[in-house]
C-alpha cells in the first residue's frame, strides 16, 4: 500500500518535539530526517510500532522524502514485506525514539554525537 | 585579672535543685553543649546575674523579670518562686564569692546579695560597689556575650552615628579612656580652683588689689575660652568623624562604579552575544537541513560496494551473452557447416540449427541485464549524491558547536551579571549620588578647616592668657605675704599637669586604635580563610573595615565576615583593655561555614585565657574541635536532659 501521509507515534511526536528544541532545527521533518539517517545507519530493528490513525498525520511522505531518497536506502535496508512507505513510516517512530533515548542517556550529547555516529 | 572558678545555680531556669560548674584554673576553652532549651542561655544569664544583678533576654531589649527565672517545677512544688546563683572567682589575688537569693511570694520580691572577699562578708553598698568595680555593667557586654551581641559590634562600621557613639562610648570605657578623661577634668577644676584662691587672696592685699581684679578677670577669659576649645575639639572630633564616615561612602562609590562599568559591560557583551546566537541558530537551522545527509554518510560506503558487486556481476553477466550473441551471429551467417567439425550440414540440419540459433532467450535476457545495469548505476548515482559532502557535515558540525559556545558563553555572563548585580546591589544599588557625596564631603572639610582655625585661634588666645596670668601669678608671688606659697607651687603643679593630660588623652586613644587593630588583624588573619584579605582597619568610632591587598576596604561582606570581624574585635578589645576577664560566648557560630567554626574554635585560646563556649550539639565535629584546640581544650560539659524543666550538667570524659 502507497501512503500519501505518515505520522509519529504520540511518544514519538513528544520526543520529536524535545529533539527539534534541543538540536535547534528548524523543521520537525529535520529532525525526522535525521533520525530515520540514524535509524538506517544503525541498522535499526523495527517492529510495528502502536497503530496510529493514517489520515490526518503529520506528514506527508512526499514532503518528508521529495526525492525518495530515503525510501532508496529503506529498500536496500529492509525487507519489504510492508511495502516501503509502510516501513519508512515505522522507522521513523521508532528512530526518533531510539535518538531521544540516547540523547537523554548521553549516548549522543551533542548534534555533531548523532551525524558521526560512534 | 578577673577569673571564675565555681558557678552553682539552685532552682535557676531548667536547673532544678542545685547544679554546679566548676570551671579549670587552666587557662584554655571549656565547652558547654546542649541542644535547644537545656539551658545554655540561662548559664550566660546566670554569670550577668551574678555579677550584675540583672539579665538579659534579648540583648538591647526588655530585661527578663527576675521572677521568670525561677525553675518552674520547683515554683510549683513549693508554691512561689525562689532561686539562687552563687559565682565564686578571683580578682587580682583576691577571692571573692557573690551569693544572689530571690523569692517571689504573693507578689512582693526580695533580693538578697552577699558578696564576701577572702572570706569576709561584705554589706550591701560595699558589695554593690565592689562588683561594678569588677564588672561595670557598661563593659560586661565585652565579656558576657551572645550572637546578639556580636550583630551589634558587626554593624558598626555601617551603624548610624547615634548608635555608633554609644558603641564607641561602650568600647573606650573598656579600654579606660574615661579614666584619662576624668583626670584631665579634675586637674582643670583644681587649676580653677587654685586661680580663685590666688585671686582672692591678691584682692586682699591693697597694694596687689588691682593685680587680683586682673588676675580674676583672666581667669574667666581663660575658662570661657577653655570651654569653646572643649566645645570646639568635641565638634572636630564629630565632623572628623563624619568626614571618615562620607570617605568611606565615597570608597565604596569608587568600588560600585567599578562594579557598575563591569556590569555595563556585561551587558553590552550579552546583547552581543544574543545577537549572535540569533543568527547561529537561523544559520544552524538552514544548514541543519542537511543533517540527515551527514548521518548517512557512514553507511554509504557499504551500500555503494554492495551495489558495485552487484554491477561487476551484471556487467559479467552482459559480457558472456554479448560474447555469445557474437558467436550466434556467426554461426548464423555460416550455418551450411556444422560448427563443430566443420562437415557440410544437410538442408535438414540447417533449419535445425538456424532454429536453435534464432532462440530470443540470450538476447532478451541480455538486454535485460543491460536495462538493470542502467539501473543500478542510476541508483548507485543517487545514493551518493544523498550522502553529504564533507563540506557539507563540516558546516553543520560548525554550526551547532557554535550554537554551543554561544548557550554557555550567555549562560556563563548571565551568572556574572546576576553575582554581580547582586554586589551592586549589597552596596547600595546604583541610586548613590556622588555629586552629592562630593559637595557633603566638601562642606564638612569647609567647616572642619573653619573649626580647627577656630581652636588654633582659642589655643593661641590661652596661650597668651596663660602666658600673663603666669607673669601676673609671679609678681605676685614675689610680693611677699600675700599668696601662701604652697598654693603658689600647687599652681605650678597643676599647671603642668593640665598640660600633661590635656595631650595624654588623644595619644592614649591612637595608641588604643592602633593597639586594636594590630590586635584584630591578627585574630582575624587566625580566624579568616582568605589570602586576599590583609587585615583589618580601625575608624574613629572602633568599626573594622577588612583590607584586600591591594589596600581597597572590602565594601561587601559575607555575613560570616562580619561574624568574624566582631570575634576579632571582642578578642581585640580583651587585649587592650586594663580590665581582663573570661570570656562566656553564647552560640558564636551561626552563621560560619564548616571551615570557619573550626577556625574560629581553633581561635578561642587566643581572645582570652579563660574562655567558656556554648553551643549546641551538632553545631560541629566534636572530635575534630578537640583536635584543633588541641591541649587548650580543658573541659567539657554537656546539658542533660533529665525532664522538660529539668536539665542537668554533666562532665563529658572524652
Amino acid at each position: 500500500m502507497s501512503l500519501a501521509n505518515v505520522a509519529l507515534t504520540e511518544p514519538a511526536t513528544v520526543a520529536c518535539v524535545r529533539l527539534q528544541e534541543r538540536l535547534g532545527l528548524r523543521e520537525k521533518q529535520d529532525v525526522v530526517r535525521l533520525c530515520v539517517a540514524v535509524g538506517l545507519r544503525e541498522r535499526l530493528t523495527i517492529e510495528e510500532p502502536d497503530p496510529v490513525p493514517y489520515d490526518g498525520s503529520n506528514f506527508q511522505i512526499n514532503g518528508l522524502d521529495p526525492d525518495g531518497e530515503l525510501r532508496r536506502l529503506v529498500r536496500r535496508r529492509y525487507s519489504l514485506e510492508e511495502g516501503i512507505d509502510e516501513t519508512l513510516r515505522i522507522l521513523m517512530s521508532a528512530s526518533v525514539l531510539y535518538v531521544a533515548d540516547a540523547v537523554d542517556h548521553s549516548r549522543f550529547q551533542t548534534l555533531e554525537d548523532i551525524i558521526l555516529g560512534d | 585579672m578577673l577569673k571564675f572558678h565555681r558557678l552553682t545555680l539552685l532552682d535557676f531556669g531548667p536547673y532544678r535543685g542545685e547544679k554546679t560548674l566548676t570551671i579549670p584554673d587552666h587557662p584554655g576553652v571549656m565547652l558547654i553543649l546542649g541542644d535547644n532549651g537545656r539551658g545554655k542561655t540561662h548559664l550566660l544569664n546566670a554569670f550577668r546575674y551574678a555579677l550584675l544583678g540583672t539579665v538579659y533576654r534579648r540583648y538591647g531589649r526588655a530585661r527578663s523579670e527576675l521572677r521568670s527565672l525561677a525553675n518552674l517545677e520547683t515554683a510549683t512544688a513549693i508554691g512561689f518562686a525562689e532561686f539562687s546563683v552563687t559565682l565564686g572567682f578571683s580578682k587580682d589575688g583576691d577571692r571573692y564569692e557573690v551569693i544572689r537569693h530571690f523569692t517571689d511570694r504573693d507578689g512582693s520580691n526580695r533580693e538578697t546579695l552577699i558578696l564576701s572577699k577572702n572570706d569576709e562578708p561584705m554589706n550591701r553598698q560595699a558589695a554593690d560597689l565592689e562588683l561594678r568595680r569588677i564588672m561595670p555593667e557598661a563593659i560586661h557586654q565585652f565579656f558576657l556575650f551572645d550572637s546578639e551581641v556580636l550583630q551589634r559590634y558587626e554593624q558598626l562600621v555601617d551603624e548610624d552615628q547615634s548608635t555608633g557613639e554609644d558603641l564607641k562610648e561602650a568600647i573606650e570605657r573598656i579600654l579606660g579612656v574615661p579614666i584619662l578623661q576624668n583626670a584631665r577634668t579634675d586637674v582643670e577644676l583644681v587649676a580653677k580652683e587654685l586661680a580663685r584662691q590666688i585671686q582672692i587672696a591678691a584682692e586682699r592685699h591693697g597694694e596687689t588689689a588691682r593685680q587680683g581684679q586682673a588676675l580674676g578677670d583672666l581667669n574667666a577669659s581663660i575658662e570661657a575660652n577653655e570651654s569653646s576649645a572643649r566645645t570646639l575639639e568635641e565638634d572636630i572630633e564629630r565632623w572628623e568623624t563624619e568626614v571618615q564616615d562620607v570617605e568611606r561612602e565615597m570608597t565604596r562609590h569608587e568600588q560600585l562604579s567599578g562594579l557598575i562599568t563591569r556590569r555595563n559591560l556585561l551587558q553590552e557583551q550579552l546583547t552581543g552575544l544574543e545577537a549572535q546566537q540569533i543568527e547561529a541558530a537561523d544559520q544552524l537551522k538552514e544548514v541543519g537541513r542537511d543533517a540527515w545527509r551527514g548521518a548517512l554518510q557512514p553507511m554509504v560506503g557499504p551500500v555503494l560496494a554492495e551495489l558495485d558487486t552487484q554491477l561487476g556481476r551484471l556487467r559479467s553477466r552482459a559480457t558472456e551473452l554479448a560474447y555469445s550473441r557474437a558467436v550466434l551471429t556467426r554461426l548464423r551467417d555460416n550455418a551450411e557447416l556444422c560448427p563443430t567439425c566443420g562437415h557440410s550440414l544437410t538442408a535438414a540440419d540447417q533449419k535445425d540449427l538456424m532454429r536453435r540459433l534464432q532462440s530470443e532467450t540470450a538476447a532478451d535476457e541480455e538486454r535485460n541485464a543491460e536495462r538493470l545495469i542502467g539501473l543500478l548505476e542510476i541508483e548507485r548515482e543517487r545514493i551518493r549524491a544523498t550522502a553529504a559532502e564533507q563540506a557539507v557535515i563540516t558546516a553543520v558540525i560548525a554550526a551547532d558547536r557554535e550554537r554551543r559556545r554561544l548557550v554557555l558563553a550567555i549562560s556563563d555572563n548571565r551568572v556574572q551579571l546576576e553575582e554581580i548585580s547582586d554586589q551592586i546591589r549589597l552596596a547600595g544599588g546604583d541610586g548613590v549620588d556622588l555629586k552629592a557625596l562630593t559637595g557633603r564631603h566638601s562642606n564638612l572639610t569647609r567647616l572642619l578647616d573653619r573649626k580647627r582655625r577656630d581652636l588654633g585661634a582659642v589655643r593661641t588666645d590661652l596661650e597668651e592668657q596663660r602666658g600673663r596670668r603666669a607673669q601676673i601669678s609671679a609678681k605676685l608671688t614675689r610680693v611677699g605675704g600675700v599668696v601662701d606659697p604652697h598654693i603658689t607651687e600647687k599652681n605650678d603643679l597643676v599647671s603642668q599637669l593640665k598640660e600633661l593630660f590635656g595631650e595624654a588623652v588623644d595619644l592614649y586613644r591612637q595608641r588604643l586604635r592602633a593597639n586594636v587593630e594590630r590586635e584584630a588583624t591578627r585574630l582575624f588573619l587566625l580566624m579568616r580563610h582568605e589570602q586576599s584579605y590583609t587585615g583589618l582597619r580601625i575608624n574613629a568610632r572602633y568599626g573594622l573595615d577588612i583590607i584586600y591587598e591591594d589596600g581597597s576596604v572590602v565594601t561587601n561582606r559575607a555575613t560570616g565576615e562580619e561574624q568574624i570581624v566582631a570575634l576579632a574585635l571582642m578578642g581585640a578589645l580583651q587585649h587592650s583593655a586594663p580590665v581582663q576577664g573570661p570570656i562566656v560566648i553564647d552560640m558564636p557560630l551561626g552563621r560560619l561555614d564548616q571551615d570557619h567554626k573550626y577556625r574560629v574554635i581553633a581561635a578561642l585560646p587566643e581572645m582570652s585565657e579563660q574562655v567558656i563556649l556554648l553551643a549546641f550539639e551538632g553545631e560541629f565535629e566534636l572530635n575534630r574541635a578537640r583536635r584543633d584546640l588541641m591541649g587548650r581544650l580543658v573541659g567539657e560539659r554537656q546539658l542533660v536532659r533529665v525532664s522538660g524543666r529539668n536539665t542537668d550538667i554533666r562532665e563529658v570524659v572524652s
